[in-house]
């Protein structure tokens, strides 16, 4: 599979009072075209971080990109111009659907308004460089009729109708709708959707999912998709990577993520999910803080299988199967399902 | 227009903003009007001292003043003079305030830091004080009372704009025009500004029942156009040697201020609810 997006060694740190938080730890990713990835973890584990870095959206005052490199088809995206990444890739090529589809769009516009402004600076017919430009009409109905057929696609009711409408006047379901579709309009290469189903209740989040799976393997985009739910990255992944504070602890293929989990966090994870015999199991202790993080493997003190080897040195990435690597020094074998 | 009749008729259906809008177009018709609604419109300039201080009468349907001229006339003409005052300084303060908030709250620097230290100084000096100093320094006249107050109101809506600005920043959809490559200008005008549009008009309509009143209050101190304009503020001030047996004097212009000044909060009030779009209705939009 070719490659779209390699994140190698990405270290981002926060200035905070108490000192430097350094939440993405030395974070590699890989990213096939067409490819949907899972990007699973804890809360506070660097996820939304992660997102951000590639999207170029890093709060500019606090946030520090100490070393590593970010790829993207072919550009340099930690090196590039920031006016040039925000005109031709943020937008068109590596597009974003939010988290909470309630506070993403601007209350006091219609939707079609939106979509329009949208259109205007990055429909794929847009002109590429910045400053006024001219909308012309032939350009504006191309894009008129791309917006009519994709809201279609994603399966609105009266897409006419729903243009005209306030953001407030559609449900939350409907206006995740609309922010797949408007993910989709500039036909980017890469969707970057940072939880895009934790606002939504469970029947929808189910359509969403479906939704944006099919529609990201019909039009060959890939997709980086972060969630703290297992369940929902099993529904729609190709692959999962897992993180933990801060660094990227496992990543394989759905299917072998599911039946062979190496490392011994990712097997507490999954057997963390309720199930009727089990009820529920947390895993003890809680996620180390990021300013003075634990020596050695980040994931020591609350793994059983720690030896003095883990709180001395850091393990690196090793192949544990076809595509399938691992940061631990003593990866569990093979899983039971339980 | 769509909004605008929309506008309209939830206005008629709040009926308290339906009398507050109908206070203020009364008294824009009157002040318009008011060479053909007043009984004696020379009484301005001229005085009949033989008809000094009578009681109202068919005649004189508010009694005559000091000078024996027709006070409800006056008082028509002095609806001209309160309505430039407030509109004129109200807009030079909005025309200030806004920018100044807009774009100390959009950027986070130095700039930012000194438009609003500069407006906490206006800010901690009480407002009719520093008008009074104002108006005091460089003379009674209605310019000056119009300089006094944009100098001393700005300040408001700096204040309002800039938090306004700051947590309007903080949203999804600010933060993703943003990164998809808007300009500081852009943003601030065509996302940031629609957003606030509806607190700045409501700050502004009850802004201006503050402005008469301290307009009023710089007229009935000496500090407003001079004699013998027929200035609200200033004909309390002259009424008030003749109380309380020529009580038709004060009461008119006392009336008249306290009904505009009511009229502005009742409808900056109604404007309030009617403009927040998520209380809107779908077969509204």
């Amino acid at each position: 599979m070719a490659e779209l997006l390699n994140v190698s060694g990405l270290e981002v740190g926060f200035q905070t009072d108490n000192g430097l938080a350094r939440v993405l730890d030395h974070v590699n990713l890989v990213i096939g075209k067409g490819e949907i990835i899972g990007l699973v973890g804890e809360s506070g584990c660097g996820k939304t971080t992660l997102a951000r870095s590639i999207l170029g959206v890093l709060p500019a005052n606090s946030a520090r990109i100490s070393s590593g490199s970010i790829r993207f088809d072919g550009r340099s995206l930690l090196e590039e111009n920031a006016a040039d990444l925000a005109n031709e890739i943020r937008g068109r090529e590596i597009t974003f659907v939010p988290q909470d589809p309630f506070s993403s769009f601007n209350p006091v516009f219609t939707i079609g308004d939106q979509v329009d402004e949208l259109m205007k600076w990055k429909s794929p017919e847009a002109p590429l460089g910045s400053g006024r430009r001219w909308y012309s009409p032939r350009r504006r109905r191309n894009d008129r009729a791309r917006v009519m057929e994709l809201l279609r696609t994603v399966q609105l009711p009266d897409p006419e109708g729903i243009l005209k409408k306030y953001p407030h006047e559609v449900s939350g379901g409907q206006r995740q709708r609309l922010m797949i579709a408007m993910a989709l309009l500039p036909e980017p290469k890469l969707i970057i959707a940072d939880e895009p189903t934790t606002a939504l209740d469970v029947t929808i989040q189910a359509q969403i999912l479906k939704l944006l799976k099919r529609l990201a393997t019909e039009r060959d985009v890939s997709v980086l998709f972060t969630t703290h739910d297992l369940g929902t990255a099993y529904e729609i992944c190709d692959r999962i990577t897992v993180m933990y504070a801060g660094q990227e602890v496992e990543s394989a293929p759905t299917e072998a993520f599911f039946a062979a989990p190496r490392h011994p966090y990712t097997n507490r994870l999954l057997n963390s999910l309720p199930s009727r015999d089990r009820g529920i199991t947390g895993i003890p202790g809680q996620i180390p803080g990021l300013i003075a993080p634990p020596a050695g493997c980040r994931f020591h003190p609350r793994c059983d299988l720690a030896s003095a080897h883990c709180k001395a040195s850091r393990p690196e990435i090793t192949e544990a199967g076809a595509r399938h690597i691992v940061r631990c020094f003593h990866p569990v074998l093979a899983k039971e399902p339980s | 227009m769509a909004g605008l009749r929309f506008l309209l008729r939830k206005l008629v259906a709040d009926r308290t903003a339906a009398l507050g809008a109908f206070i203020i177009m009364l008294l824009i018709v009157v002040a318009i009007a008011a060479p053909v609604l007043s009984t004696h419109p020379g009484d301005v300039t001229e005085f009949h001292p033989p008809e000094r201080l009578l009681p109202p009468s068919l005649e004189h349907f508010f009694g005559t003043d000091r000078m024996g001229a027709d006070v409800y006339s006056r008082l028509l003409f002095g609806a001209r003079i309160t309505i430039a005052i407030a509109v004129i300084a109200i807009t030079v303060s909005v025309l200030i305030g806004v920018p100044v908030g807009l774009i100390a709250g959009y950027y986070r620097n130095w700039i930012s830091d000194g438009l609003m230290r500069v407006s906490d100084i206006f800010l901690a000096v009480p407002q009719i004080v520093l008008a009074i100093a104002i108006a005091q320094t460089l003379g009674p006249s209605i310019e000056n009372v119009i300089l006094a107050l944009s100098a001393t109101y700005w300040p408001f809506w700096a204040r309002l704009v800039y938090a306004e600005t700051r947590s309007t920043l903080n949203e999804t959809y600010i933060e993703a025009s943003i990164a998809l490559g808007a300009s500081p200008w852009r943003v601030m005008l065509f996302h940031v500004l629609p957003n606030i549009s509806s607190s700045v008009i409501v700050r502004t309509t009850i802004g201006m029942g503050g402005t008469i009143l301290t307009a009023a209050a710089l007229g009935f101190l000496g500090l407003g156009p001079p004699a013998p304009s027929p200035e609200w503020g200033r004909t309390i001030a002259e009424s008030r040697e003749f109380l309380p047996e020529a009580w038709w004097y004060a009461t008119a212009p006392g009336m008249a201020i306290f009904f505009v000044v009511m009229g502005f909060n009742l409808l900056g009030d109604g404007l309030r609810d009617i403009l927040d779009p998520r209380t809107r209705r779908s077969s509204d939009g």
